[in-house]
């Protein structure tokens, strides 16, 4: 049986709903586990260890991102940098200790290169299509962002770079079974073996990584 | 008007399908909303292609018909609603069969969950008052405008296991 994980969900205190209560309802919908990636602004330690612990760095410039991925990147498993901007995607892109740079695209440009993609290939470091806009707009604006996805998956194709597939959600309304968002990811220009490897494969093994170098840490002490 | 015979007829899926909401959703609405949800998403030529149709809702679930070969494109659909009447909700794909038997046998079953309304006002993890308890999930009616904007939801949902005094 295939394990299927999202990487990217907020909760308390961010949005509304608990932790224990998100991953209930992903549970029922076949997710294996869920990590918790509040935004670094409203970001607490989990009280539970079944979950995933997380965070999404938000930075309005490349040394206030590095300053936080020095801070943060002992305290959780999984790393993610909120992207949008050129030189946040750019940093994000070239340090090894970021899991994953989600939603590099941004209202005009979809932010990630080839230069971007070696960097990113280089490091290992995972590129995340949120789909909430999908349920969250409808017409222009989503047909925008839709665009800016499917060229970004292009590059990501071409470079062979590490694809994370996630709800992004804000509530347990937002969170979609792992069929649903593989039937809305085709709308990228993801085939059926693509969007399952990027929701459970690939999670897996960043997953695997950073356990195990958690590991190794207490091992050496 | 004679019926088409069997192998003149289209070959269709039915769709079993669950609403998880705020509040309680009838049929006409959700007919409505999955008709603009498709016509957003496809246009009117793939509403033509999918050939949908509300065969049946009540309560929380609900059944659909539609080509056999577009059942992709209708759990895409189904994921792209966002609310009805401002009520948030969700809608979930329970599965999908060939036929109308198999389809309200397998999965439009009613479930024995002890869902009921209640009112006692809580602390912890936010404050506000309890509403619904499920199981061991519990929704809240809070004055915390902050996360309900953000989260842009009716409730806040909880466990039991977040606050030890329910247990």
């Amino acid at each position: 049986m295939v394990e299927y994980y999202d990487l990217c969900i907020h909760s308390r205190p961010e949005c509304t709903d608990s932790p224990e209560r998100l991953k209930l309802v992903s549970n029922r919908y076949g997710f294996t586990n869920i990590a918790i990636t509040n935004h670094s602004t409203y970001w607490q330690p989990l009280e539970s260890m079944d979950i995933i612990s997380g965070i999404e760095l938000v930075a309005k410039s490349a040394q206030m991102l590095r300053n936080l991925i020095n801070i943060y990147r002992d305290k959780v498993t999984i790393l993610v940098v909120h992207g949008g901007d050129e030189r946040i995607n750019r940093v994000a892109c070239s340090d090894s200790r970021v899991d994953v740079l989600i939603h590099p695209e941004s209202g005009t440009s979809n932010g990630l290169n080839h230069t971007l993609a070696k960097f990113a290939k280089r490091n290992d470091v995972a590129i995340g299509f949120s789909i909430d806009y999908l349920w969250r707009h409808r017409g222009y604006y989503r047909s925008k962002l839709l665009s800016l996805q499917r060229k970004n998956f292009s590059i990501c194709r071409k470079f062979a770079l590490k694809i994370v597939l996630t709800s992004g959600a804000l509530s347990l309304y937002d969170l979609k079974a792992p069929r649903e968002v593989e039937a809305l990811s085709r709308f990228i220009g993801m085939d059926g073996t693509e969007s399952e490897s990027a929701l459970s494969t690939i999670p897996r093994n960043i997953l695997n990584k950073r356990l195990k170098g958690v590991k190794s840490g207490k091992e050496l002490l | 008007m004679k019926v088409l015979p069997p192998t003149l007829r289209d070959n269709v899926r039915y769709v079993a399908f669950e609403v998880i909401s705020d509040e309680i959703i009838n049929a006409k609405d959700i007919k409505n909303e999955i008709l603009s949800a498709t016509t957003s998403l496809l246009g009117d030529v793939g509403l033509t292609n999918l050939g949908i149709e509300l065969i049946s809702f009540a309560g929380q679930k609900g059944l659909l018909r539609c080509r056999h070969s577009r059942t992709e494109d209708v759990r895409s659909v189904l994921a792209t609603i966002f609310s009805v009447k401002r009520y948030r909700l969700s809608v979930r794909v329970l599965g999908v069969s060939g036929t109308l038997a198999g389809a309200k046998e397998k999965y439009l079953q009613t479930e024995k969950r002890s869902k009921h309304n209640t009112s006692f006002n809580i602390t912890r993890p936010i404050s506000g008052k309890a509403t619904r308890i499920h199981d061991s999930e519990i929704d809240i009616v809070t004055d915390d405008n902050k996360v309900i904007d953000r989260s842009d939801v009716g409730l806040v949902g909880i466990t039991i296991h977040d606050n030890k005094e329910l247990k």
